[in-house]
């Protein structure tokens, strides 16, 4: 079996000295924030999870969304897009696990709380936890209409992500505002640019390579399931001609 | 131990502008990611071999 190995080596190397030199430039290279000292470190880590989320959940739908309008014309590209859709919703929940997890860590040391039930918080928490459930759908039911229901529950769990990113703005939060598009004073220091643009590259090339893996993986394992479907059927009409 | 306080000592901490928090916190956090990552890379590679070897086996049945 052939998972493009040729490229994907290679790939890994790039990936892995880009998330080498930004964690160099995080930790070392970039100075302390005056109010939050070395724990606005943090950000750099906790930052790339959400753009992470943020472009795989979206591809996620789109993959999704292709395999709903395709599904009865176009087999093959089908079965494409449902294995995108599943490696990218792994990869999504990864990034928005991992936001919520270093969320809370910084927060611990910031606020002096773990968590709280505001608006932002708890709209994350509802969007990991409806791609949970859609990965859980997809592990624990067998049949033909398990990738249409998944389809469209990625499209219900999509719905959330504008909430999340919404909430600072229609709700008081303890949440700070986004860094883009927040508003006055929202924004990053000049110092900080490197680091947090190097890592967010880094990140997300390295969810891109894990997703094309995965991918791989998954479309090769449908194409076996239908192989395998395949030639039962003709088994069976092969035994049903001979026993005539 | 060694490369325990080895892992720390990487992470800046500096007792004049940091809590005490801080030295805990922002390892686990990157750890923690790296981690997670990990673990999941882990079980791609898990599903491939099983993959691999489901593959073999119809290829040997045939």
């Amino acid at each position: 079996m052939d998972f493009g190995w040729k490229w994907r080596g290679p790939a890994l190397m790039i990936v892995m000295t880009l998330l080498g030199y930004g964690l160099v430039l995080a930790l070392q290279a970039s100075p302390p924030d005056a109010q939050q000292g070395n724990m606005i470190r943090a950000f750099y880590y906790h930052f790339p999870d959400w753009i992470g989320a943020s472009v795989f959940l979206p591809l996620n739908l789109v993959a999704s969304v292709t395999y709903l309008a395709v599904r009865m014309k176009r087999r093959s590209l089908a079965m494409k897009a449902d294995s995108l859709a599943l490696a990218s919703a792994e990869m999504g929940v990864v990034f928005c696990g991992l936001g919520l997890i270093t969320g809370s860590l910084w927060g611990r040391v910031e606020w002096g709380i773990w968590w709280t039930w505001d608006a932002r918080l708890t709209t994350t928490l509802v969007l990991w936890l409806i791609y949970v459930s859609y990965l859980m759908v997809r592990r624990f039911t067998s049949g033909s209409s398990t990738a249409v229901l998944c389809a469209v529950l990625a499209i219900f769990g999509f719905c959330d992500i504008p909430i999340v990113y919404m909430s600072t703005r229609w709700w008081r939060t303890q949440h700070p505002a986004p860094v883009f598009g927040g508003g006055e004073g929202a924004g990053l220091a000049a110092s900080m640019q490197g680091a947090v643009w190097w890592n967010v590259l880094a990140w997300v090339a390295w969810g891109a390579l894990v997703v094309s893996f995965r991918y791989a993986v998954e479309f090769r394992r449908q194409q076996l399931e239908a192989a395998e479907g395949m030639s039962l059927i003709n088994d069976r009409e092969y035994q049903g001609v001979a026993h005539d | 131990m060694t490369s325990l306080l080895m892992l720390i000592r990487f992470f800046p901490y500096d007792p004049s502008i940091d809590v005490p928090l801080t030295r805990i916190h922002l390892p686990l956090i990157y750890c923690l990611t790296w981690a997670l990552h990990l673990v999941y890379v882990g079980y791609i590679v898990g599903k491939w071999r099983a993959l691999r070897r489901s593959s073999s086996q119809i290829k040997g049945n045939r």
